[in-house]
């Protein structure tokens, strides 16, 4: 399903005269298709590629957008006012630690859950309705829940834990263990979803060939590593760029009503610290200086693992 | 394919442990909603005197009921409008070649890497220019195109069988009445999940509808909650109920679209 | 030829009925604030008045959070919307000032600067450069001491004398903290810890940040001492390591002793302490025998209107806001601080103290404030966020004040440099 979006994108073309006939008036028909696309090639470049174009050339003057001033060209300077602050260092080493964190929980878990619900065919139908559950609910409402939960004076997290003899410490105060909150309450949110999405890519794995190998006498391992695993990868690189890419969209919210990305810039990470220089200071400088380095980060990101796991991924049935 | 027996009963024990967990916070938020303000901190998961006066409380101290209206309404129109421009352009990429074509499907998938927050600044003042502050269509238009959709119905269709296609061309048909008449009826499935997805992204979308509006006449649901959180911080029992009243609408959706949309993610499509 | 003539008597006539529609079309007002609940209430009532009183002008109310408030005038400000009067956090002043285009009061006034006296000279100096006025005060608050008797009672402690200096603060909220088992008593510390340390240290003897603001001073002897006392709330237990939303929340529900706040939140406290437990307030804790001196928190109003209709009308409505009446009206009702001079010589003022008890000690603060530290142009960001770590790292508790806080100060400092 999501292979051929990475890969090459051609359409299966068909044989049959009457479709070679369909298909040369596809190709001689010059504009019709681009009548189709016009409304989504419009709303992109408008909304997305213009504003980022403008982003880079906010980031290189100093100019807070006010229309009675002259925007100065500076060069490099906001880059390095905002790359050289204690907050843009933890900001940066955090986004580092919440991906890292999250590919066990949201990219690997899934899997082996997702695994164990296709053994069960349409008995799992329980577990795949709770598990979607959160993915309902929007993040403002997580968070809003979860910090009542937490309430490091009345919550229910605290008194349940007296109730057993434990002491709760604050863990949103504490700079070891805050992230770890933020990162948990975010996974919590997206398992049941990226199960789902391995649910699909399971889907398409034809159970004939498992009875085969199995009559074969091959074991579980086997048709797991043999099998399974390389026709999930697809799936799991779709998974695991889109994780890397949203992470940090993801425990916005969370930090936003929670720590504001402290205690101690424990819990910011760089997007956090973009929405903080752009909208909290309105600091436009280096709000789109940060935003640039943001952006080349998560290209940086996305073509990393486009190189590794290309290598990797297989897509013979 | 069949587990065998110890790995099931672990893998059944896991997933309940996983359910517990995600229900716990729910069961929470639901028993904290009906309690009266006297109640709200004690432990007790079952109020001693359920009350409904959270939720009068809610709608009284917010214009929650205005809130609802503009979601609900722009949200609809959302999803409507989405899955239109993306079934246009998922055809368009699907069915023709024309020059550029690989270049531009990459640009739209590479337009999903742009995460919003790094274009909202211009954005914003776009929308200021144009005098659509505080209006449904800064709501709706910025949204409209769906890289996700583009993407999930260009793959369905181009593995519809080639006897579908044939079937329209027989027909004399030109490609808007193929397009309506025969591809869409077959990407039920894959319609009714985007659906939800583009339903819920817009139901509980947050950052933007905070900084485009300012009034209730088009503020959303979310944005409503966090009045709330910042206005009654003590009122925890309208809290957990304004959190219930948001959150209804998508599982409400959810509910009538399941079906279709378990279907999608766990069948084979057209696939034989 | 008759065609052209009835053509030109009709261009005419729409020309003479669009003119005399747009003379008597309102003028609109845009003025941004961040006014909720029973403040909104009050707000809105004013400006209705306002409306009533002076036909032809329309205020349209634009609300936005005090978090955002700051971005979203600016950013209107930036996409060329119509922004007349804003609401401006007082630290912020400076950093607007810079970046936008406010216009000078005095000068808008032409002449007539009359309706300027009637403010405490102290407010006013917030918003004063040179002979001009760019901001005039609006929702000022003062830090108060707020308790609660029962569980003062509850601790052995009297209630109805409560603690005076730091001293007794922190010993009163130890004494509750072991006899009852609550939390004794926070300090807030607001957005990013700003304006919370602003006052410890002010109060202390110390200067937060100078006058211009681009240099922090206060790792002085007095702005350490004022610091460790922080400190050793938190690690002697009676202060719970949480957030200004938490205390207010424990103390609004009759679980924590004392809490040190704003005036602005008396009225909700009072509400809250309805029928739940006994409220008492009192001023701020003194610091050793250095006489009190409490920031003021809140915010000012900054014009924006552009010459013409507007910025007319525009004056009217901050004359009219700041007569005496009004003004201590406002101030009753929402709960600030009154802003205008001797507010115990309007009788209306003096009966409300009579029937509120609780704001005497409020009035009584109004001498000892002092203007807010104001942040200036570049770098706050950084700068805030050091102070706000340093806050989380003073009530972690693994090192003294004495060495977490020269190190913060040269933090904030090198991020202030930017503005030399």
């Amino acid at each position: 399903m999501v292979d051929t979006a990475l890969a090459d994108a051609k359409a299966p073309v068909a044989t049959g005269t009457k479709l070679q006939n369909l298909n040369a008036r596809m190709t001689s028909t010059s504009w019709v298709p681009w009548l189709y696309l016009a409304p989504t090639l419009i709303l992109l470049g408008v909304f997305t590629y213009w504003p980022l174009i403008q982003t880079a050339y906010l980031s290189l003057v100093e100019w807070n957008l006010n229309p009675g001033q002259t925007a100065d060209f500076v060069g490099l300077s906001n880059y390095g006012r905002v790359a050289g602050g204690t907050l843009f260092q933890s900001a940066f080493v955090n986004t580092l630690i919440y991906i890292a964190a999250s590919i066990p929980l949201k990219v690997l878990l899934p899997i082996p859950v997702a695994m164990f619900l296709w053994s069960l065919g349409g008995k799992g139908h329980f577990y795949r309705a709770i598990l979607f559950l959160p993915t309902l609910i929007s993040f403002v409402v997580v968070g809003v829940a979860f910090m009542w939960i937490l309430n490091p004076i009345l919550g229910y997290a605290k008194q349940y834990a007296a109730m057993i003899g434990i002491h709760m410490p604050n863990l949103l105060a504490s700079p070891g263990s805050a992230i770890w909150v933020i990162i948990g309450i975010s996974s919590w949110k997206v398992l049941g979803f990226n199960v789902l999405l391995y649910l699909a890519g399971l889907a398409s794995i034809n159970r004939d060939y498992i009875e085969a190998m199995r009559m074969d006498g091959a074991g579980d391992g086997t048709i797991f590593f043999r099998l399974i695993w390389p026709l999930l990868t697809p799936t799991l690189m779709f998974v695991l760029i889109s994780t890397v890419i949203f992470t940090m969209q993801q425990v916005f919210t969370p930090i936003d009503l929670m720590t504001q990305g402290g205690p101690s810039n424990s819990t910011t990470n760089l997007f956090y610290m973009v929405y903080q220089y752009s909208f909290v200071t309105f600091d436009v400088g280096g709000g789109a200086a940060g935003t640039m380095m943001l952006f080349a980060f998560l290209m940086l990101m996305v073509f990393i693992q486009l190189r590794v796991l290309d290598k990797r991924v297989q897509y013979k049935q | 394919m069949q587990l065998s027996r110890p790995w099931t009963v672990v893998g059944h024990i896991v997933l309940l442990l996983i359910c517990i967990s995600i229900l716990m916070p729910m069961v929470i938020v639901l028993s904290t909603a009906f309690k009266p303000m006297n109640e709200v901190y004690a432990v007790a998961l079952v109020p001693q005197h359920p009350t409904l006066d959270n939720f009068g409380r809610l709608f009284q101290n917010t214009a929650f009921g205005w809130y609802i209206w503009n979601t609900a309404g722009t949200t609809v129109l959302r999803v409507v409008g989405q899955l239109i421009i993306g079934v246009l352009a998922a055809y368009a990429f699907a069915r023709f070649h024309f020059r550029g074509r690989d270049t531009l499907f990459t640009l739209v998938i590479g337009a999903m890497m742009i995460p919003q927050v790094l274009t909202m600044l211009p954005i914003y003042i776009m929308m200021a220019q144009l005098g659509w502050f505080d209006t449904w269509w800064a709501l709706i238009i910025p949204n409209l195109a769906t890289p996700i959709a583009v993407f999930l119905l260009r793959q369905h269709i181009m593995s519809f069988p080639s006897e579908l296609m044939d079937a329209a061309e027989m027909d004399g048909a030109g490609h808007w009445t193929a397009l309506w008449r025969v591809i869409v009826p077959n990407l039920g499935p894959a319609l009714a999940a985007l659906t939800i997805i583009i339903f819920i992204e817009s139901w509980n979308e947050y950052f933007w509808p905070l900084l485009v509006t300012e009034s209730p006449k088009s503020r959303t649901i979310q944005i409503g909650l966090r009045e709330f959180l910042q206005e009654g911080m003590s009122d925890y029992g309208a809290l957990m109920a304004g959190i219930i009243v948001a959150s209804i609408p998508a599982v409400a959706v959810f509910l009538f679209f399941q079906r279709r949309v378990m279907d999608t993610f766990v069948s084979s499509g057209l696939k034989g | 030829m008759f065609r052209i003539k009835l053509g030109r008597i009709a261009l005419g006539l729409a020309t003479a009925v669009l003119a005399v529609g747009t003379a008597h079309a309102d003028t609109e007002l845009a003025f941004y604030h961040y006014q909720t609940g029973k403040s909104y209430e009050v707000f809105r009532g004013i400006l209705n008045e306002f409306e009533t009183a002076n036909p032809g002008i329309k205020v349209r109310d634009i609300f936005a959070q005090s978090e955002q408030i700051t971005g979203e005038v600016q950013a209107a400000l930036a996409a060329g919307r119509p922004v007349d009067i804003a609401t401006v956090i007082g630290k912020n002043i400076v950093f607007f000032l810079n970046n936008t285009g406010a216009v000078d009061m005095v000068a808008a006034s032409k002449g007539d600067t009359a309706w300027l006296d009637g403010y405490l000279p102290n407010f006013l100096d917030l918003g004063r450069v040179g002979d001009a006025v760019y901001a005039i005060p609006h929702a000022y608050g003062t830090p108060m001491l707020y308790y609660n008797k029962d569980i003062f009672t509850q601790a052995g402690l009297d209630p109805n004398s409560p603690p005076k200096t730091w001293e007794e603060f922190v010993a009163d909220g130890k004494t509750i903290t072991e006899k009852t088992g609550l939390p004794g008593g926070a300090h807030l510390a607001a957005a990013m810890g700003d304006y919370g340390t602003m006052v410890m240290v002010n109060n202390a003897g110390a200067t937060y940040l100078n006058a211009t603001g681009t240099k922090a001073e206060f790792d002085s002897p007095q702005g350490i001492a004022a610091l460790q006392t922080w400190q050793d709330m938190a690690t002697s237990g009676m202060m719970p390591i949480a957030g200004d939303t938490d205390w207010t929340a424990a103390f609004n529900a009759g679980q924590m002793g004392m809490y040190i706040t704003s005036s602005a939140a008396l009225r909700g406290t009072v509400a809250a302490a309805d029928g739940k437990f006994a409220l008492g307030v009192a001023n701020y804790p003194l610091f050793g025998d250095h006489p009190r001196h409490v920031s003021n928190s809140g915010a000012a109003l900054m014009l924006y209107a552009p010459e013409g209709e507007r910025r007319d009308a525009a004056m009217k409505l901050l004359r009219f806001i700041s007569q005496k009446e009004v003004a201590n009206r406002w101030s009753r009702e929402s709960g600030y601080m009154p802003l205008i001079q001797d507010p115990l010589s309007d009788p209306a003022m003096a009966a409300y103290v009579k029937d509120f008890p609780y704001v005497q000690p409020v009035i009584d603060q109004m001498a000892d404030t002092i203007p807010t530290n104001v942040w200036p142009a570049k770098g706050t960001l950084e700068a805030q966020t050091v102070i706000r770590a340093m806050l989380d790292e003073l009530w972690a508790g693994q090192r003294p004040a004495a060495e977490i806080v020269p190190e913060a100060v040269a933090k904030v400092n090198a991020a202030l440099a930017a503005n030399n």
